[in-house]
């Protein structure tokens, strides 16, 4: 497998509108098939970075998702296939009122067959073990179930980069192992931002710890995910694997 | 089973084109071929565009009792004891319940056919998806941004009515109770809060919509298949809605 840069930031920085400096010249290279772990206290920036992946918010300085620049409003729509983003929030996500709709969506848009497109919801939700929600409203299942249709929709698009806001937030113990499953077994670009450190001590081999918006340590989940000082100085603790 | 939402499940097999000229024929036939005197016509006019929106936007939960076709009787009449029925001037004074019976029966012998088809253009109107509605703009070629517009409108109903219910359900969890001085500042700011998560969720919608590709072009899937069924169906509609007018004129 050639490992090319899947995503390159330089000098990345973001500011809200109301003032709130999100990122701050953040430098960051990952390469394609690697699986990051983004960690660090409320406020971080971390679900910022990631909207930033999908070119839902434009940064100041030069970012590039598998060699096209965000800034370049051309290169906006390719993008978006090649880079899936699962928000933190189900509800935010979910707005089709049928699940089958909803994980459709994407390859709708796609310009896929609808044959194609009933396939590819069947594997996505097949993937997570919840074929049983196919014809469920979405409005009426519960916040665990949403997060997987969620999910769900992002993985029927089969992007090559999949950027997932807390993805194991309110999944019960069955649902979160088959989502590690398929992260080790995924051959796409997966960047995870999570509290749940264990989550990433399974599924990732690189973690990124970002405070205030700049990157504070990166490395192998070894070196960043055992260190006690380290993740206490930034609002965290050890993974409960490890606070024996 | 509840008959009426197995009747409106039932209207929902239809073709929609179908069923929106039945919605229509029943308007027009109600507001203008009905013996009903101005002031009556504006108010069914009002009462259909009330019944109309709040079936779109499912605001079941304020309004279950009265979202079911026969408890409308209710609502329709709801009005009668405010009026000045029975020799009553003072707007608002309320007669004895003979008064209201009797006001009632009049009402109804009067206004039957209108309530009746009003029955049956609010349970068309509750029938309709939105993906058969996506369907019918798109089959008479509207504009894919006024299709855009429609359903980010729908969602925005949608998403008021989920956040009511979110907030009837944080006011209950702190057993606020509107009496209380105090507690009406609360429902106030809860009201204001309503408001802006609204807004921030359906510009969240949107955002999501757009992160999975949505370029303003709607992927349409329903297809439009117009049946014998459909046509029987029609046939019907036109037979009810001009059959009450003809017996008017004869």
């Amino acid at each position: 497998m050639a490992y090319n840069v899947a995503i390159e930031a330089e000098a990345v920085s973001f500011r809200y509108p109301a003032g709130t400096l999100a990122l701050e010249r953040l430098d960051l290279r990952i390469m394609e098939g690697e699986k990051v772990g983004i960690i660090g206290p409320n406020g971080a920036g971390k679900s910022t970075l990631l909207t930033l992946l999908n070119g839902l918010r434009l940064p100041e300085g030069h970012l590039e998702i598998f060699g096209k620049a965000v800034s370049d409003k051309k290169n906006i729509k390719e993008i978006r296939r090649l880079a899936g983003l699962v928000f933190q929030n189900p509800d935010d996500q979910l707005f089709m009122t049928e699940v089958f709709d909803d994980v459709a969506f994407g390859p709708r848009n796609q310009g896929l067959e609808e044959s194609e497109v009933e396939q590819r919801v069947n594997e996505a939700l097949q993937i997570l073990n919840s074929r049983e929600l196919y014809n469920s409203s979405t409005i009426h299942i519960s916040f665990g179930q949403k997060k997987l249709i969620a999910i769900a929709g992002v993985l029927a698009m089969k992007p090559e980069l999949i950027a997932l806001d807390e993805p194991s937030g309110n999944l019960d113990a069955f649902h979160r192992r088959k989502l590690i499953d398929w992260m080790n077994i995924s051959r796409q670009t997966i960047v995870v931002t999570s509290h749940d450190l264990d989550f990433l001590w399974d599924t990732c081999t690189r973690i990124i710890l970002l405070n205030k918006g700049m990157v504070v340590a990166d490395g192998q989940p070894d070196t960043i995910l055992k260190n006690k000082t380290l993740l206490l100085q930034n609002q965290l603790e050890l993974p409960l694997r490890f606070q024996v | 089973m509840n008959l009426n939402r197995e009747t409106i499940f039932r209207l929902n097999k239809f073709d929609p084109r179908a069923q929106f000229f039945a919605g229509v024929l029943t308007a027009v036939s109600v507001l203008y071929l009905q013996p009903l005197e101005k002031a009556d016509r504006l108010y069914y006019l009002l009462l259909l565009i009330v019944l109309w929106s709040l079936a779109r936007a499912q605001l079941i939960f304020i309004f279950k009792d009265i979202l079911r076709v026969y408890p409308m009787l209710l609502f329709i009449t709801f009005h009668l004891p405010f009026q000045k029925l029975g020799g009553f001037e003072i707007f608002g004074q309320v007669g004895p319940f003979t008064l209201y019976r009797e006001g009632l029966w009049q009402f109804l012998a009067v206004h039957f056919k209108a309530f009746f088809l009003l029955n049956i253009s609010f349970a068309l109107s509750r029938s309709l998806s939105y993906k058969q509605i996506i369907a019918l703009l798109n089959n008479w070629r509207t504009p894919h941004w006024a299709i855009a517009i429609y359903f980010y409108l729908q969602r925005m109903l949608q998403v008021f009515n989920l956040e009511a219910i979110r907030v009837k359900l944080a006011l209950r969890a702190r057993n606020l109770r509107l009496r209380r001085a105090a507690s009406r500042h609360a429902a106030g700011n809860f009201l204001l809060m309503y408001l802006l998560r609204v807004w921030e969720r359906s510009g969240r919608s949107s955002e999501a919509m757009v992160s999975r590709g949505f370029t303003g072009r709607f992927p349409i899937v329903y297809k439009l298949n117009w049946c014998f069924a459909d046509t029987i169906f029609f046939l019907c509609t036109v037979l009810l809605t001009a059959g009450f007018w003809l017996w008017r004129i004869m």
